[in-house]
């Protein structure tokens, strides 16, 4: 394989890429940071991305791009470190306050987010919000879930379905 | 890769091909390999001199993951063998390797042809079916190897059932090609004799289809992955790789794409139960190919540089599967236009509690947490809990019933959701979140701790006397997936000799006990007192000499193979007094000895330090010490007593402690005692530990054997059970 031939290499300023969101709009980022995408990383480490070029992300809205972008930014040194053995506590904290509060936002932005984890293969990215749809899923019941992830009123249909399985596992309902 | 493949359905006139007359020459001339997702685009140039016998199918592309090299392979077609409706002859094969700006030819070892124009790509390798004439069905596959460039002929499997067992019974089937699970298939499809056997069009079903996939490249052994059972009206299979994630994908007439769940290996394909999947229109439904397909940003431009290769940009339109279909109201809903994938991440580190209220929230959440797939990846993440069993006693005149507690992995303190347990049962073992309970009556009964699911089982036995429920044991056999209740009998139904010479086999999904016979009477007694673990596909028990009780061995029993092995203990574990007792038992997946001296009259206590060997390989019977544990006056619970670096131990009243395990060396030190459960007024001599998951795993696949019912189920008959009966 040849080798990447960036001028702008290992020299004192970070490499940076540049990626396209869906509606042209281009955002200029560390390849340190891009790399997190196991789908951007190959392209990266092939040189991919630097210069005029661009990576175009034809499945990314530039303000999903955004939002997955500042969790990359803020995640890339950890990752850096090796899953980080010499991160204080204080540092986790941090990451664990900023995680908590990056998840904290709309269900329709959460879903871009979850469609823009999966096709950029962002492993951390992926878990988080993951977890934020289960967590609003533990503890309630099917009509509450329902409720709550924002489906549309059971049909006549699906309600008699739902009576059938409460009628079958209304144990499990607590 | 291949599970996070979408299904992409791409007609033969697909747009980014289609020619205009700024571009002919470019189509007679150049290949073109493009990424859909950049829209790069690299054209290379076609072999010399092949424009008049050009055609798109002797084209085909793989990839080999270790050199990770891209190469396209052309079948040099010999004008003189060509006949309308007779496969194509070739006796070499042209290979271009992107980056490498050349056609190499290579010679096949014979003369070759291909049957119906299938080729598939599996790690690393290219395949193709072949016509044979030495061989049962006049086929065979042909492999060759992208990296060492070499051909392989396989045999394959035994076709020729087809013809004796479909049902309409024509003379003779069609032969394909696919790749289902990145494995290669051969599909066998009985059909009309009117249709040309060699033909390079999507077959009609008819009858039976068989897929046979080739599970060992090595021994070239083939096993039957589904037999599909054709629905009355007329549908196709786009070729090669028609099945995506247990899906089938299916053809009719008029230009619409359907697909169909695959639950099982035996499947009757019913027009209702189909969901369309897209409408492709007036094309030709017979030359329509499926494709595994994923987003990738994989680079075309580093290959540009070859003369022979002009880089571009094209756009492509293309269906996915999850994009497209248009079925229920239900499917507005957001969460639900998730991928697959997506749904499934969320759902997986979800409790079976959590679950199983999940699945009352929609058709298409009821059907992803019942999937097996799903099933198997929720159980491999499940966190491992401990489990104590009280058996039925009755302690200063009063009777207490038969208990579970459970600590799950934060030590948190729950019993059962569901009472899966009755006042009366034993337990046997479990394995994957079920339990195996031996029952006072003539029954076995398995039962999914979590969901309640139930399942009842005649012991194989009918006189009853003498039979104790530690000589019932159960196992899972993670490759063949197979579980099974194994029960320790002696012929003569002798027990008070306290031996058996016959392990009774019960498999589930067949109807019957089955006994293999042991090469000589072993310890019954052994298997009593010591108790029996199940790891990795085998079972494990202790044995003794009949001459010489101190000698102890451990006897292993394949649950695949159903054959015997002795495994000496380490000769430092042996312990020569009377008082020395033997626990087996398991520690992260490995068979674990814990052996010490324990009070004359009370065998499960421990009055001298406690060592614990593992036995680190089977084959090499190597044991090394884990643990050196000092001497405490307590009883050690069998079988499971360690969980995730911690023992379990109870002191001579009835408290039960965990202690931590402090480093894995000679001497281990026993740190930080947290007292868990004061289980009095039970008698102490009596609880059993184990560890245990909770999960979803089914028991209604193996429902035609036993009795089934759900443990609350009031309301009759489910959709499933009712179908079952049908079929």
């Amino acid at each position: 394989m040849a080798a990447p031939e960036s001028g702008d290499g290992n020299n004192g300023a970070a490499r940076m890429v540049t990626l396209i969101s869906s509606d042209n709009t281009r955002f200029e980022v560390e390849a340190a940071a891009a790399s997190l995408s196991q789908t951007l990383q190959l392209t990266i480490l092939d040189g991919g991305g630097g210069g005029g070029d661009g990576i175009p992300l034809p499945n990314v809205d530039s303000a999903t791009l955004s939002k997955v972008l500042e969790y990359c930014i803020k995640h890339a040194p950890a990752a850096a470190n090796g899953g980080a053995p010499n991160a204080t506590a204080v540092d986790r904290a941090e990451l664990e306050r900023f995680d908590n509060e990056f998840v904290n936002i709309d269900q329709s932005v959460l879903y871009s987010l979850i469609m823009a984890a999966h096709n950029l293969e962002i492993e951390g990215l992926q878990s988080l919000v993951a977890k934020k749809v289960a967590d609003m899923i533990k503890g309630k019941s099917p009509m509450e879930i329902r409720r709550t992830l924002g489906f549309p009123d059971p049909t006549p249909e699906e309600q008699a379905e739902m009576n059938a399985h409460m009628l079958e596992y209304g144990w499990a309902y607590e | 890769m291949a599970t996070r493949a979408h299904a992409v359905v791409q007609t033969v006139e697909d747009p980014a091909t289609r020619i205009t007359p700024d571009v002919i020459e470019e189509i007679l001339l150049r290949l073109p390999i493009a990424n859909p997702a950049s829209g790069q685009c690299l054209h290379i140039s076609k072999p010399d001199g092949i424009l008049l016998y050009d055609f798109h199918y002797l084209y085909s592309f793989g990839f080999h993951p270790v050199t990770g090299e891209y190469k396209i392979l052309h079948f040099l077609r010999e004008p003189q063998h060509y006949k309308s409706g007779r496969p194509f002859h070739f006796d070499t094969i042209q290979v271009y390797t992107l980056g490498e700006d050349k056609w190499k030819g290579i010679r096949t070892p014979r003369k070759c042809c291909m049957v119906n124009l299938g080729v598939v790509n599996v790690d690393g390798a290219m395949y193709w079916l072949t016509e044979d004439e030495g061989t049962s069905c006049g086929m065979s596959l042909v492999s060759f190897d992208l990296r060492e460039e070499t051909f392989t002929s396989i045999q394959l499997p035994p076709l020729t059932e087809v013809k004796e067992t479909a049902s309409c019974a024509p003379p003779a089937f069609a032969c394909y090609i696919a790749e289902i699970d990145n494995t290669v298939c051969t599909v066998a499809i009985p059909y009309h004799s009117h249709v040309p056997r060699w033909r390079r069009y999507n077959a009609e079903l008819c009858g039976r289809m068989d897929i046979w996939s080739l599970e060992s490249l090595v021994k070239h052994k083939w096993f039957l992955k589904y037999s599909i059972q054709s629905p009355t009206v007329p549908r196709y299979v786009p070729q090669p790789c028609f099945i995506h994630r247990d899906k089938i994908i299916l053809q009719d007439r008029n230009g619409s794409a359907w697909y169909h769940d695959l639950a099982g290996k035996n499947v009757q394909l019913e027009q209702r139960e189909e969901a369309k999947l897209l409408d492709i229109g007036a094309y030709r439904f017979y030359e329509t190919q499926s494709y595994f397909y994923k987003e990738t940003l994989v680079p075309l431009s580093k290959y540009s540089c070859d003369s022979s290769a002009s880089l571009g940009y094209i756009v492509f339109t293309m269906v996915s599967e999850e994009t497209k279909p248009k079925r229920l109201k239900e499917e507005e809903c957001t969460i639900n236009r998730l991928p697959h994938d997506c749904i499934e991440r969320i759902f997986v580190g979800l409790s079976v509690s959590t679950l199983l209220k999940c699945s009352g929230v929609c058709k298409q959440w009821y059907k992803l947490i019942r999937d097996p797939h799903f099933i198997a990846g929720h159980l491999e993440r499940a966190p491992r809990c401990a489990l104590l069993f009280f058996p039925q006693e009755s302690v200063s005149g009063k009777r207490y019933p038969s208990d579970v507690i459970i600590f799950d992995e934060v030590w948190s303190q729950s019993t059962l959701a569901v009472p899966v347990i009755g006042p009366d049962d034993f337990l046997c073992g479990t394995c994957n979140g079920l339990l195996c309970l031996y029952t006072k009556t003539s029954k076995i009964k398995i039962a999914n701790l979590a969901t309640g699911e139930c399942l009842h089982l005649d012991k194989p036995i009918k006189n009853l006397k003498g039979d104790h429920f530690s000589f019932y044991r159960f196992g899972f056999h993670p490759v063949t997936k197979e579980y099974k209740v194994i029960h320790f009998h002696d012929e003569h139904q002798n027990y008070s000799q306290g031996t058996f010479n016959v392990i009774q086999v019960y498999t589930f999904g067949s109807e019957k006990w089955r006994d293999v016979r042991t090469s000589e009477a072993l310890s019954l007694s052994c298997v009593k007192d010591y108790g029996v673990v199940s790891v990795d596909g085998a079972m494990f028990w202790l044995t003794e000499d009949s001459d010489a009780r101190w000698k102890h061995a451990v006897i292993s029993f394949d649950l695949s193979e159903e054959t015997f092995t002795r495994i000496q203990l380490p000769t430092a574990a042996l312990g020569s007094s009377n008082s020395h007792r033997y626990w087996i038992s398991e520690i992260d997946g490995k068979i674990c000895i814990a052996t010490g001296e324990v009070i004359r009259h009370r065998p499960k206590m421990l009055s001298g330090d406690l060592q614990i060997w593992m036995l680190d390989s089977k084959v090499e019977q190597k044991w090394s010490l884990m643990y050196n544990l000092p001497y405490a006056r307590n009883y050690l619970p069998g079988p499971h007593f360690v969980h995730s670096d911690k023992i379990l131990m109870q002191s001579r009243i009835c408290d039960l402690y965990s202690y931590e395990l402090f480093g894995k060396n000679h001497t281990t030190k026993l740190s930080d005692r947290v007292k868990l459960l004061d289980f009095s007024p039970r008698k102490p001599d009596n609880m059993q530990c184990y560890i245990c998951v909770k999960s979803l795993v089914q028991l209604n696949a193996y429902k035609k054997v036993g009795i089934m019912h759900g443990m609350k189920t009031t309301g009759g008959l489910g959709i499933e059970e009712v179908a079952a009966m049908e079929a």
